[in-house]
């Protein structure tokens, strides 16, 4: 394109920074003899030139960036040193940064709260389902369950027996003092014939008071048959002294009632001992069998505890898994849970706030 | 393992288990089950596990049989879609803890597992690697990512409050 009026411009520009082909320069030339009022805006084109000045930019670290200012590398390094799994160097390196960047510590305790810790409350309940006994053991598993039924059964019948007690004891206290008064009146009425007898051989000499005496025979089988008869029909003073035996009775029968309680633990000891003895046979025969014995069935580590949960595992089964028990980490019964569709209740026991 | 051991691997592991699954998939009756399943397995292979050993294939068992269960179920173990909470939103929670539960339960499948391997029962990567059949930077990978998403997800809850 040849230059003119209209394009002249560019081709200025060209010509200033160089750029006009050579081809043109001859062109251009003789444009500007043409033109003088153009060849004048030419030369005020020619002393305008910008030179930069000297300025800095004064903040120049704040724009500087570190390894750490990108998100990844902090989140990485914040992760790894929450880990444990950051290197010496790089950890020295990310506490200057922090140490630096105090605002950054407010990431790195959100770190920290991520790190999850387990809720101990949450325990597997159904552990008696994971239980396995060898053989041996199986049998000394239900010896011990009928052991701890027995013991519950006793319990219960204990529990049971003392409200209404009082009832029975009534009912043994005129038990015995039947018994016993009869023996006594039974001593006193052999007693009684021996002095009648006496009196009778003198009565059959003298003749004269034989009918006092066929009356005072005829009562005497009478207090054999009823107590109560002799007491109403004689006022005598061997019947007052039959009267005082009786009030004196039902103290001693107290007495009597409270052994009985004592009785029934040892009812449930003797249930014990037959696992024992089992053991103790197997003591005679050799004794090496005997720890073998006692290793695979483990009776040297019957407890208390283990006899508490045999007896609450066949509970368990028997109620369909409605009535189940927690244990703690250590095997220990901590809670006792019942729950059917009309009740349910859960008693902590006392080894959860002993061991807690 | 003798039978005694055994049983004191219910002792001593059943509870941990059962939180590592329970937290895992947050449904009882089959967390309950897994458990079941997993000391059933441990007792047919009885002879081949020594009582060191017990532990690690408890938790071995019970997550593949989680990772089984969730395959079954069609659920994606690995999806990164994860949401985090409105920045807006109403803060309805006591503390920490509830914020951090939420966001757990948001975490995938198999991020979640990975934490709670190494937070509930500390396992180090390599054990968590050997666990899960990942190689160890997977793990490295999964608990990294797991940990910036519940940092964003308790910050964001944080700014609000």
């Amino acid at each position: 394109m040849k230059i003119n009026r209209n394009n002249y411009e560019a081709w200025f520009i060209d010509y200033l920074e160089g750029n006009l082909d050579e081809t043109r320069v001859d062109d251009f030339i003789e444009f500007l003899q043409q033109n003088p009022d153009l060849k004048e805006e030419l030369s005020l084109f020619e002393t305008v030139s910008a030179t930069p000045e000297e300025m800095t930019f004064s903040k120049k670290e704040k724009l500087y960036k570190e390894k750490y200012d990108a998100e990844k590398e902090f989140e990485y390094a914040a992760v790894a040193r929450l880990e444990g799994d950051i290197s010496p160097e790089e950890n020295i390196e990310f506490e200057r940064y922090l140490s630096v960047h105090p605002e950054k510590q407010k990431v790195v305790g959100l770190f920290e709260k991520t790190k999850l810790q387990p809720d101990k409350s949450v325990v597997f309940s159904k552990k008696n389902k994971l239980y396995h006994y060898s053989a041996g053991r199986t049998i000394l598993l239900w010896t011990s369950r009928v052991a701890a039924v027995l013991v519950v059964a006793v319990a219960i019948y204990t529990f049971i027996d003392r409200s209404p007690g009082r009832l029975n004891f009534i009912n043994q206290v005129a038990v015995v003092e039947n018994e016993s008064p009869k023996k006594e009146i039974a001593r006193e009425v052999k007693e009684v014939p021996v002095k009648k007898e006496k009196k009778e051989v003198p009565e059959g000499k003298e003749t004269t008071p034989v009918k006092p005496a066929a009356k005072k025979a005829e009562p005497k089988p009478e207090p054999a048959k009823s107590l109560r008869e002799n007491s109403k029909g004689r006022l005598g003073s061997d019947d007052l002294a039959l009267l005082q035996i009786r009030e004196e009775a039902p103290a001693e029968l107290e007495k009597v009632a409270a052994s009985l309680l004592v009785e029934q633990p040892e009812v449930a000891l003797a249930v014990m001992n037959i696992a024992y003895t089992e053991q103790q046979e197997t003591v005679y025969e050799e004794r090496l069998l005997a720890d073998v014995v006692r290793e695979k069935t483990g009776i040297g580590n019957l407890s208390v505890n283990k006899i508490k949960k045999a007896g609450l595992s066949l509970v368990s089964s028997l109620s369909n898994d409605k009535f189940n028990y927690e244990t703690n980490e250590e095997g220990e019964i901590t809670e006792i849970n019942y729950d059917s569709r009309l009740l349910a209740f859960s008693i902590p026991t006392k080894n959860e706030g002993a061991g807690e | 393992m003798t039978v005694s051991e055994y049983n004191q691997s219910v002792d001593l592991f059943s509870d941990r288990v059962y939180r590592f699954v329970l937290k895992s998939i947050r449904d009882i009756h089959k967390a309950e089950d897994i458990v079941q399943d997993s000391y059933e397995k441990l007792w047919k292979n009885a002879e081949n596990v020594s009582f060191e050993k017990v532990k690690p294939y408890l938790f071995t068992t019970a997550y593949h049989t989680m990772i089984d269960l969730i395959r079954k179920e069609k659920k994606s173990l690995y999806s990164e879609d994860l949401k985090l909470p409105d920045e807006g939103r109403e803060n309805n929670y006591s503390d920490l803890g509830e914020i951090l539960k939420e966001a757990v339960d948001r975490l995938p499948e198999i991020q979640r597992m990975v934490l709670l391997l190494r937070d509930y029962e500390g396992y180090s990567y390599e054990e968590i690697g050997e666990l899960t059949n990942l190689n160890e930077s997977q793990v490295k990978v999964y608990i990294y990512r797991a940990r910036v998403f519940l940092k964003k997800y308790i910050g964001n809850i944080e700014m609000v409050v």
